[in-house]
């Protein structure tokens, strides 16, 4: 009843309108000095950010650990670790004096640093990793000799992470072997003379919180413990299988490089550094989902990108509160500005030099560990429709591919609502003779036209998605058998026209035309509202559907930048790239939109041997 | 409201939008009434009556940067005088925008949907301008600037598809009426430009006085001499006294267009550009409207009040018998009088707001001492 109340008095009651300006782009004067305290701002929530993170994960310990046992394991035996020894029956195959150490055990569940005993370290991540259970996890016990001592010590990993070469030479050898060589130090400290001499690996790091070394050794680290000492070592020894570096396989251009993004975060960051080999490009470290810990990199050219956009996208990042992310498509709906506009509001690429150049704009990449799709940000429609292409090829040709592109958009987007808008409304228009051809070929058909049109995109569409789902070489084969056929077969039935036919054909092919994804099935749930529209008042609907449309994307932002710039607010000096491309010696700033601290891309005359020649 | 800025370009784009409408609707027809073969003078000559009037209006508004008509109302007669000076604006818009709906939709309904009841077509409309009124007047302007340009090239089109019907011939007795009918029976006719008197509202938009300035004669300038090429080609083409009788000029215009088989009786994609801009135009006309009534009873949200003034403008919409009514309206009250709405009351309530201000100055002046 309460409920019911509640709900009627939403729908009824006066609500505050929304507020629909939600993030305004700073514009760049006086933002020199707000450089640093932003900076400054940003480590320091950073800083805030990783304890709440590390008090999260212990949260999570600590409700996890009195879990509710089902009634199959009520009678089983409960294998507790370092204190009680009722019931421990399994032993694991590489410790042997926790049974030992009755005494004097702290409570693993309450650990949160680095003991110095290691039977408690022991203790703690056998629990925490319920060893043996836990398979692909090793934990290895053993010796170091370090000035004339023997000290106990083990190491924890995860096979299939981890590259046991690298272990074995860098990290185990050094440690149990050639600790014996005489070695010129002074340090009287066991940890530092293992960190000085003792482990040459490249990046080795010193910890002494627990949890921290729980999340390097879930990420392909491995955690050395040492007897004796309150900190602990982890080392970066990844070494698991993944896809190498290949073609891209949704953007593809014939001049260009061939090399598309895969599933590792430091190959693809290394891919994007190998193209802008500037100090000035940042890849800041930042960790999405509580549980799955995802590693993501914010790229930005320090002294390009505006402030005031970086730290909304890090804002914006660092606000997601969710377990896990798997794929840069989850974070782009997390991060979008509006989940219910038709188009993305979020670039994703697969290309290395389409995000370079993006950078180089002035705008923020973000890579997610897992997903071979870079997310750039912002973007305006316009540059929907660009491809890493435009930009190889020579100016006519460039142009010559954009005007076909946005007709083609157009027509995907227009033609089936057209043809329904002039068959119905508007005959007049048509020239006789193909008038002609349009009834004596529609005589025979028994739908009106709009259904005639439903039911073909309809089956186009049902193509088109059983395609995609059909392995190897029998997919693509039947998007055309089916085509063909169906439709040879639905004309020959009369139940639809040859005209239409044609009319489904190239709806279709013009949106392949489209470069970017999501901007393609945005204008195919568009297309059937035009269908809709122009059966319903001709010209009028058609022009009612573009005007909404218009006003929609107009009042659209994306991150701050008005979506539809530089069309709808006419920004200075917007086209050199825009709808139509000049020559690249005269692109010569960048869009005044993003409200970027370099606006000056080239020198007016870029091309000096030009010059020299005009002086000779 | 948040804070909404909008540049001198799209200002622009949306008052010539909002005066040069009427080509499409009654404007030829009625500048062949009133001055014959030379109707196309009379936007000239009134553009230049109305470039002084700015003048002296831009003058007076100096001391009243980025305030917009309403706030100088409250300055020159407290919360009476904006509220008289609001609602003389609102009964301004009440009158024109359900005209100017009902053209549109006659229009279309007489050249496209033939068969379709009239609250079906203007359904569309009302619906088209609720959204964007929703939307915001940002999102309005920027669309303006875009659907602007779109609708010159059709019209560019429809006057080089007529090329070949041109007959100066057509344009004698070359003072048509009379020069006492052209330059001072024509004098009300400053109304062809009544649409300007939102610039008024958006000062508060723009900010500065030399935008406002630049953007008040531009507007002028362009949508005066759009105006008089629009009554020109209409006036070349088609011979007096025939063009006193086309209703909807343009549209015939556009029916002449034809070259060979296949480029004939295209009116119905002109129809479908125009619509655009008629749109375009009628959601800025329900936003100020909304937007007025807003600041004049200053209610803190202009939101929850687009539906229900939309409702208001349909039914009055649907008022007048016929389309013929319609113009009637338009021609013999409207672009009669509001001339005295869009010019003389601004100059009044700034010379009464300077005054005021001034004997307020005074007075402190006179305390401090």
């Amino acid at each position: 009843m309460a409920d019911i109340k509640k709900t009627l008095k939403n729908w009824i009651a006066f609500k505050e309108p929304k507020k629909m300006e939600k993030f305004i782009l700073k514009e760049n004067k006086g933002e020199s000095s707000d450089n640093q305290n932003n900076t400054n701002e940003a480590e320091k929530a950073g800083e805030s950010a990783n304890e709440k993170e590390r008090e999260n994960s212990q949260g999570k310990r600590d409700s996890s650990v009195p879990k509710k046992r089902g009634i199959k394991n009520q009678f089983a035996p409960v294998t507790f670790v370092g204190g009680s020894g009722a019931g421990n029956d399994k032993k694991s195959e590489s410790t042997k004096d926790e049974d030992e150490d009755g005494k004097g055990t702290v409570n693993v569940n309450e650990m949160s640093k680095v003991s110095d005993k290691l039977s408690d370290n022991v203790a703690f991540l056998k629990k925490k990793y319920t060893i043996p259970e836990n398979a692909d996890i090793v934990l290895r016990e053993f010796d170091i000799v370090a000035k004339d001592k023997s000290i106990p010590a083990c190491m924890i990993f995860i096979d299939g992470m981890c590259d046991r070469n690298i272990i074995d030479l860098a990290i185990l050898q050094p440690l149990m072997l050639l600790s014996n060589i005489e070695i010129k130090g002074r340090e009287d400290e066991i940890g530092l003379f293992v960190r000085n001499h003792l482990i040459p690996h490249n990046q080795l790091k010193i910890v002494d919180e627990l949890s921290k070394v729980i999340d390097d050794v879930n990420f392909g680290g491995c955690g050395i413990f040492i007897d004796g000492i309150t900190t602990a070592f982890t080392a970066d020894v990844k070494g698991w299988q993944n896809r190498g570096v290949s073609r891209p396989n949704t953007e593809m251009v014939i001049r260009g490089p061939q090399e598309g993004f895969n599933e590792l975060l430091r190959t693809n960051t290394g891919l994007i550094r190998k193209i802008l080999k500037d100090e000035d490009l940042i890849a800041e470290n930042i960790s999405i989902g509580r549980r799955s810990k995802t590693p993501c990199s914010l790229m930005y050219i320090k002294d390009i990108a505006n402030d005031s956009l970086v730290n909304e996208v890090r804002r914006r990042l660092k606000g997601i509160k969710i377990d896990y992310i798997f794929d840069s498509g989850e974070l782009e709906q997390l991060l979008e500005d509006n989940s219910y506009m038709a188009v993305p509001q979020i670039i994703a690429t697969e290309r290395p030099d389409r995000v370079a150049a993006m950078l180089t704009e002035g705008k923020v990449a973000v890579v997610v560990h897992g997903s071979p799709f870079v997310l750039v940000m912002p973007t305006t429609n316009i540059d929907l429709f660009h491809s890493s292409e435009d930009s190889y090829i020579r100016f006519p040709y460039a142009n010559l591919i954009r005007i076909i592109r946005i007709i083609a958009v157009a027509m995907s987007l227009l033609l089936p609502g057209l043809y329904v808008a002039i068959t119905n409304y508007h005959q007049e228009m048509i020239p006789t003779d193909l008038l002609f051809a349009i009834e004596a070929s529609r005589e025979k058909v028994p739908f009106p036209s709009i259904v005639e049109i439903l039911i073909m995109e309809f089956a186009f569409e049902l193509i088109r998605e059983a395609g995609v789902r059909i392995p190897g070489p029998i997919g693509p084969t039947l998007g055309i058998i089916g085509g063909l056929i169906l439709g040879q077969a639905a004309v020959a039935a009369n139940i639809v026209s040859p005209i239409l036919i044609i009319i489904v054909a190239v709806t279709g092919i013009g949106s392949f035309a489209i470069p970017n994804f999501g901007l393609g099935y945005a204008y195919r749930i568009l297309r059937f509202g035009y269908i809709f529209l122009g059966a319903a008042a001709g010209f009028l609907g058609i022009t009612f559907g573009l005007f909404v449309q218009g006003v929609w994307f107009t009042s659209a932002k994306s991150f701050g930048v008005p979506f539809m710039a530089p069309l709808g607010p006419v920004t200075k000096d917007g086209f050199a790239d825009q709808i139509l491309r000049y020559p690249i010696w005269k692109q010569d700033t960048r869009p005044d939109y993003l409200n970027v601290k370099d606006v000056r891309k080239q020198p007016k005359i870029s091309r000096q041997w030009s010059e020299d020649d005009n002086k000779n | 409201m948040e804070k909404i800025r909008f540049g001198k370009i799209e200002a622009v784009f949306m008052l010539i939008n909002i005066m040069s409408i009427q080509i499409f609707l009654g404007f030829p027809r009625r500048m062949a009434e009133v001055g014959g073969t030379a109707g196309w003078m009379v936007p000239l000559y009134t553009l230049l009556l109305s470039l002084i009037l700015f003048f002296i209006i831009s003058k007076l508004y100096t001391n009243f940067e980025g305030k917009d008509i309403i706030d100088i109302a409250q300055i020159a007669g407290g919360t009476f005088g904006r509220v008289l000076v609001g609602l003389i604006f609102l009964a301004n818009y009440f009158f024109i925008l359900p005209i100017i709906l009902r053209m549109f939709s006659e229009n279309v309904k007489i050249f496209a949907l033939v068969q379709s009841p009239i609250s079906f077509v203007l359904m569309f409309f009302i619906i088209g301008m609720i959204i964007a009124s929703y939307l915001g007047i940002e999102a309005i302007v920027r669309i303006a600037s875009i659907i602007v340009p779109i609708v010159a090239v059709g019209f560019i089109v429809v006057i080089l598809g007529n090329v070949k019907y041109f007959d100066v011939s057509k344009l004698l007795p070359i003072l048509g009426n009379g020069p006492y009918e052209i330059f001072i029976g024509a004098i009300p006719r400053i109304s062809i430009f009544s649409g300007f008197s939102t610039l008024y509202f958006i000062a508060p938009f723009i900010g500065k006085n030399k935008e406002f300035k630049t953007i008040g004669n531009l507007s002028l300038i362009l949508s005066g001499v759009i105006m008089t090429i629009g009554a020109l080609v209409y006036l070349l083409v088609v011979p007096y006294p025939t063009s006193t009788e086309n209703l909807l000029a343009y549209l015939h215009l556009a029916r002449y267009v034809n070259y060979g088989r296949f480029f004939q009786r295209i009116e119905s994609v002109f129809v479908l550009t125009w619509c655009l801009a008629g749109l375009a135009y009628l959601s800025v006309g329900l936003f100020f409207i909304v937007y007025i009534i807003k600041k004049t009873f200053s209610l803190e949200y202009y939101r929850p009040l687009i539906i229900p003034t939309a409702v208001i403008l349909f039914t009055i919409c649907l008022i007048p018998q016929s389309l013929m009514a319609s113009i009637n309206l338009e021609g013999d009250i409207y672009r009669k009088y509001s001339w005295l709405i869009a010019f003389i009351l601004p100059i009044a309530v700034l010379l009464l707001a300077k005054f005021v201000k001034r004997k307020k100055e005074g007075e402190k002046r006179y305390e401090k001492v």
